[in-house]
């Protein structure tokens, strides 16, 4: 700041007294306890309000604890909810102790609160956050008596190598849904341009978005795709943003690779001058925008969460273990009713999407590509409309 | 570029610039009279948080809007009372209170909010305005509350120039002595300007709210007080300079948007695209780096008579 600084005249000043020195030091103090305390629950969401013994976790016999930490709230109607879902299910049903902390940011917020879990005497201590694989590394190496998961998100082969015993990953196939999506919505009378709004680039994102258009192309290999990157997952007005410069450009369905900030897609598409569709992720959010909402993409969280859970306190994770869920074996990407929006997308359009997609998916006659079995993987942004569709089983 | 892609630029690019706009005003007037309120971000998102808990639970956007404005000004003389009242470091205090607003409206966000949606602000198109080709869809088809941030660009700019009261606030910043000397008192003149300016903060996260979304959503003002900051060194502590700035930073994120419809940008990563508003604000601080702050900015009045 390149200021002039003002000096009061000497003249000016009055000795400050014990009581007004008091107030100004405890003034301070007051707004830093309270900042840092609000600070220390994670980053701003509350912690433990999922507990067991809170608001939904269960019974809570405490032979079994589980902590989970997620980049959301559990109440966000989107990736969070649903993994707190999963894990009140689970809690519930095997009387368990669950904590659940949700809105942690940064990594070093992830790290705090893993390792407070970890010293606190959790069995299982979960990382929602596929970018959180080193801050998991790290608990599970400090404390090896507590299973350390961390995903979606699979390792890499250094990573099998190196991490401790305790370590397990987790991981969604979450281009099943996106794909199933693009190629229902490429069925659509009048769909001739498709758009993704995402959060960052990485590959559990990235592999939505180029689902979708692989997608798509499996049923009409000319199909226009526009996607964008908007680098949050809550900045409403970014996605509405983002997603008004799409429609503005032709885009008729809208897929949202972010999380909560996908209010503003809605609203984006609200104020279209044509029929514009937005297809969500994780949590069944109709009843948010009946009018724009086409259907939403079940990743199945809650499944796989609840299922890993179980695991756990059953037989146990074996060392170093990875679970994948895909739609065939945990439907993952199986998309929510269509309600009033069948007419939209036609009867026999939705027929024919069963057979020919859904279908064929289950029998293995369509193999959607994964992220390390493709050239280009499908976690790369651009593979979407790159990779040949009739090589994974598309007539198209 | 086709017509369509560039008018829709300027027309998101209009958007992104309101929330941005109110603060930025707020954050000129507070810093006119001498207090730096680095609490603004906090500002706005106490102001996002009950402009939706109002909104949702009347779906009326007059209540959404009064509340924002009430939690405003009951911020502003909290805010006050610790910057000017009490004569706290106006740094550590506004960053303090910025991570307290925001870890409040997270919490309370995940308690008490509802997934019901509240209204938005409808269109307004303005006529015969609103019909110019080009010009109309871009700076004439926006919501009420596009329109009125906008007026109020003239509005401070006259009460800082044209009323005693915004004279006298002016030289709270820049000579509080002289304020003094004359029978005012600096410490009401700084505290009514932080009110004032908490409050246009505030109304700047409810604009958030009940143009964008309708509901609130936890860290969705995303650094715009921050941002705001920046702005008021390079607008010059002037609103109308305030307005091209946030107009431009706008556009500028609405870039980022369109660059699927500008062929010769389609290779350019998109990692340039994000960083862009910020590399441009740096490089703006940097070319506004001869600014004065209003002199005694930062600097507490302990003056005799208050």
């Amino acid at each position: 700041m390149n200021a002039q600084r003002h000096e009061v005249p000497e003249s000016d000043r009055r000795p400050r007294n014990l009581v007004s020195q008091i107030r100004r030091i405890g003034g301070l103090l007051l707004i830093v306890i309270a900042a840092v305390a609000i600070a220390s629950c994670g980053g701003s969401d509350d912690s433990s309000s999922g507990s067991a013994n809170g608001d939904g976790g269960g019974g809570g016999n405490g032979d079994f604890k589980v902590a989970l930490m997620s980049e959301g709230a559990k109440n966000d109607k989107s990736f969070s909810n649903s993994v707190y879902d999963g894990a009140s299910r689970a809690a519930k049903e095997h009387g368990l102790d669950m904590e659940f902390v949700g809105s942690l940011v940064t990594p070093d917020e992830f790290l705090r609160q893993g390792n407070s879990f970890a010293s606190s005497g959790v069995d299982l201590l979960m990382f929602i956050h596929g970018g959180m694989a080193v801050q998991a590394r790290e608990v599970a190496r400090r404390f090896p008596d507590v299973t350390v998961c961390v995903g979606p998100v699979q390792p890499t082969p250094e990573e099998e190598k190196t991490d401790p015993p305790n370590m397990c990953y987790w991981d969604v196939q979450q281009q099943d849904g996106s794909f199933m999506a693009g190629a229902l919505v490429a069925m659509m009378p009048g769909v001739d341009h498709i758009g993704s709004v995402n959060a960052f680039e990485f590959a559990a994102i990235t592999r939505q978005a180029e689902g979708f258009a692989l997608g798509a192309r499996c049923i009409n290999p000319d199909i226009k795709f526009t996607q964008t990157y908007i680098e949050t997952w809550t900045d409403t007005d970014k996605a509405r943003a983002a997603a008004q410069s799409m429609i503005s450009a032709g885009v008729d369905v809208i897929l949202s690779a972010t999380d909560s900030a996908v209010v503003g897609i809605y609203e984006a598409a609200r104020d279209a001058s044509k029929p514009v569709y937005v297809i969500p992720s994780y949590f069944d959010a109709y009843e948010q925008a009946p009018d724009v909402i086409l259907t939403t993409i079940l990743h199945n969280l809650d499944g796989a969460i609840d299922d890993l859970i179980t695991q756990a306190q059953g037989e146990g994770l074996e060392d170093h273990a990875v679970l994948d869920y895909d739609f065939v074996n945990g439907d993952v990407g199986k998309l929510a009713p269509f309600r009033d929006k069948k007419k939209a997308i036609g009867a026999e359009n939705i027929e024919r999407w069963q057979t020919e997609i859904v279908d064929a998916v289950k029998s293995g006659d369509l193999e959607i590509p994964g992220t390390v079995t493709t050239d280009p993987q499908l976690g790369s942004v651009g593979s979407g409309t790159k990779l040949d569709p009739t090589e994974f089983g598309c007539k198209a | 570029m086709s017509e369509a892609a560039f008018i829709a630029l300027v027309v998101v690019g209009v958007q992104l610039m309101v929330p941005l706009l109110l603060a930025s005003l707020g954050e000129l007037i507070s810093e006119r009279a001498g207090v730096l309120n680095i609490g603004i971000e906090g500002c706005m998102a106490l102001g996002a948080f009950f402009a939706a808990v109002a909104v949702t639970s009347t779906d009326s956007l007059i209540a959404g809007l009064a509340l924002g404005l009430a939690v405003g000004v009951l911020t502003g003389i909290v805010l006050a009372w610790l910057y000017v009242g009490l004569g706290l470091n106006q740094i550590i205090t506004g960053l303090m209170f910025t991570i307290l607003a925001l870890g409040v409206t997270a919490a309370l966000f995940e308690r008490y909010t509802q997934s019901a949606k509240g209204t938005l602000a409808p269109r307004l198109p303005i006529p015969l305005l609103s019909d110019i080709p080009w010009i109309g869809e871009m700076f004439f088809d926006h919501s009420i509350l596009v329109y009125g941030a906008v007026a109020l660009v003239p509005v401070c700019a006259w009460f800082l120039k044209g009323t005693w009261w915004g004279l006298r606030t002016t030289s709270a910043g820049e000579n509080p002595s002289a304020l003094d000397s004359a029978g005012y008192s600096v410490r009401l003149y700084r505290s009514i300007a932080v009110v004032i300016g908490s409050t246009l903060a505030a109304l700047g996260g409810a604009v958030l709210v009940l143009a964008t979304s309708g509901r609130f959503v936890s860290g969705m003002t995303a650094g715009r007080g921050f941002i705001a900051l920046g702005v008021v060194v390079v607008a010059r502590w002037y609103p109308g300079r305030a307005l091209l700035v946030c107009l431009l930073i706008g556009i500028t994120q609405a870039l980022q948007f369109q660059v699927a419809a500008i062929d010769a940008l389609e290779s350019v990563p998109v990692d340039v695209w994000v960083a862009l508003p910020y590399l441009a604000a740096v490089l703006a601080v940097v070319i506004g780096r001869r600014a004065r702050y209003p002199s005694a900015t930062t600097i507490p009045w302990i003056g005799q008579k208050g």
